[in-house]
């Protein structure tokens, strides 16, 4: 017996590993799934996703969410950190394709007529998976600092502010007080590393069991 | 055909309800905890704040001070005639105006707006009215703001929303 049939052996006698797991990793997709690229989309912005919290794990190591070290911390990472800047571009650009991706996803899913019973409640927890990444995008948008991102969030609060009754109210405990600064910075991370991480994880788990339990939908 | 609509409640349905009223009422109090927590301290402002800009010696005549006033970026300036203290958020589209020293007047960036530093006034530029003054003090040594010239005007800028 080989080494590591002996390992998998003593796993699989505490953990009926062969068990349990054979059905989910050999579980097959069906052709038309397996063949056609549009299907890829959902799997590429879940990639993006693995990507982004792995790349924002590292930052979080160097990166300091105060107004007067923000902005140095990312010019930090990205000059004087080996391989900093990989990182950086990496949280970045995967961060724009997830976007993309999960747009095109909804899209292939609607025109697909995919959401169609019984995958009503999957398209519900789709569309608010595609609120989040946005609201990712825009939270981790604040975070380098610099003219782009003050103003953005000045906008993006200034609409929050604008709706009506509640809009000013949204606003403060958003913003942290009347004008963006040193609470608004540290709330939009804590919001970007704390609470959205949570939520989109639960909200997967969710999204890939529906999938798992109804298949996944043929060709029209 | 029973086509009534029956209701029926039982004792053990009734303290079910009770005890979930119960739990609504301490998860009530978490979240208006949480919500007071989150809520800005400086929301909850007093007319009567006075606030310390600078010492009068730090801030010798024909320079400035930058400071915070309710939440918004603001300017002291001394000139000739004396202090002189506006909030610095431009009234055309909410950028920071500062100092142009070579011209002697406050100048935004974004959009060349340029304001007299005496008044607050529009010299030049596409902003729409004036900067709003802020009301001054110094004593002992130091000049305090107080408030608002006119709040009322300043509750009519958009971009001062929240500061008045």
């Amino acid at each position: 017996m080989k080494l590591e049939d002996k390992i998998y052996k003593w796993f699989d006698d505490r953990f009926k590993l062969k068990e349990l797991l054979t059905p989910i990793i050999k579980h097959p997709a069906p052709e038309y799934a397996v063949t056609n690229p549009l299907y890829c989309l959902g799997g590429i912005a879940f990639l993006c996703f693995l990507i982004l919290v792995g790349t924002g794990v590292f930052l979080a190591m160097y990166y300091k969410p105060t107004p007067l070290e923000a902005y140095k911390s990312v010019e930090h990472i990205m000059t004087a950190v080996p391989m900093g800047s990989l990182i950086r571009s990496l949280h970045h650009w995967a961060a724009n394709t997830m976007i993309a991706a999960v747009m095109l996803h909804m899209m292939r899913i609607y025109f697909m007529g995919a959401y169609k019973k019984p995958r009503e409640l999957n398209w519900v927890v789709g569309v608010t998976l595609l609120l989040i990444t946005t609201t990712f995008g825009f939270s981790g948008y604040l975070l380098p600092w610099d003219q782009l991102a003050f103003w953005a969030t000045k906008i993006g609060t200034g609409i929050a502010g604008s709706i009506p009754v509640i809009g000013q109210y949204i606003s403060l405990i958003l913003v942290g007080g009347t004008d963006i600064g040193a609470e608004t910075m540290t709330r939009f991370f804590a919001i970007h590393v704390m609470i959205l991480p949570i939520t989109i994880a639960i909200l997967l788990l969710l999204h890939f069991a529906m999938v798992r339990i109804q298949g996944i939908s043929g060709r029209l | 055909m029973e086509d009534k609509i029956s209701f029926t409640i039982t004792r053990r349905k009734l303290t079910e309800i009770l005890m979930g009223l119960v739990a609504l009422f301490f998860a009530g109090g978490a979240l208006a905890s949480i919500l007071k927590y989150l809520w800005p301290a400086t929301a909850a402002r007093g007319d009567s704040a006075e606030i310390k800009i600078a010492n009068a010696d730090e801030v010798p005549t024909g320079s400035v001070r930058k400071f915070m006033f309710n939440g918004k970026a603001a300017v002291l300036l001394h000139m000739p005639a004396g202090f002189r203290a506006f909030g610095s958020v431009c009234t055309h589209l909410g950028c920071i105006s500062y100092w142009k020293e070579d011209e002697n007047l406050l100048f935004c960036p974004c959009h060349l707006g340029k304001f007299d530093p005496n008044t607050g006034a529009v010299i030049s530029g596409p902003p729409p009215s004036p900067l709003p003054a802020i009301d001054i003090v110094v004593k002992e040594g130091a000049v305090y703001a107080l408030k608002w010239k006119d709040p009322e005007y300043v509750k009519t800028i958009s971009f001062y929303a929240g500061a008045a």
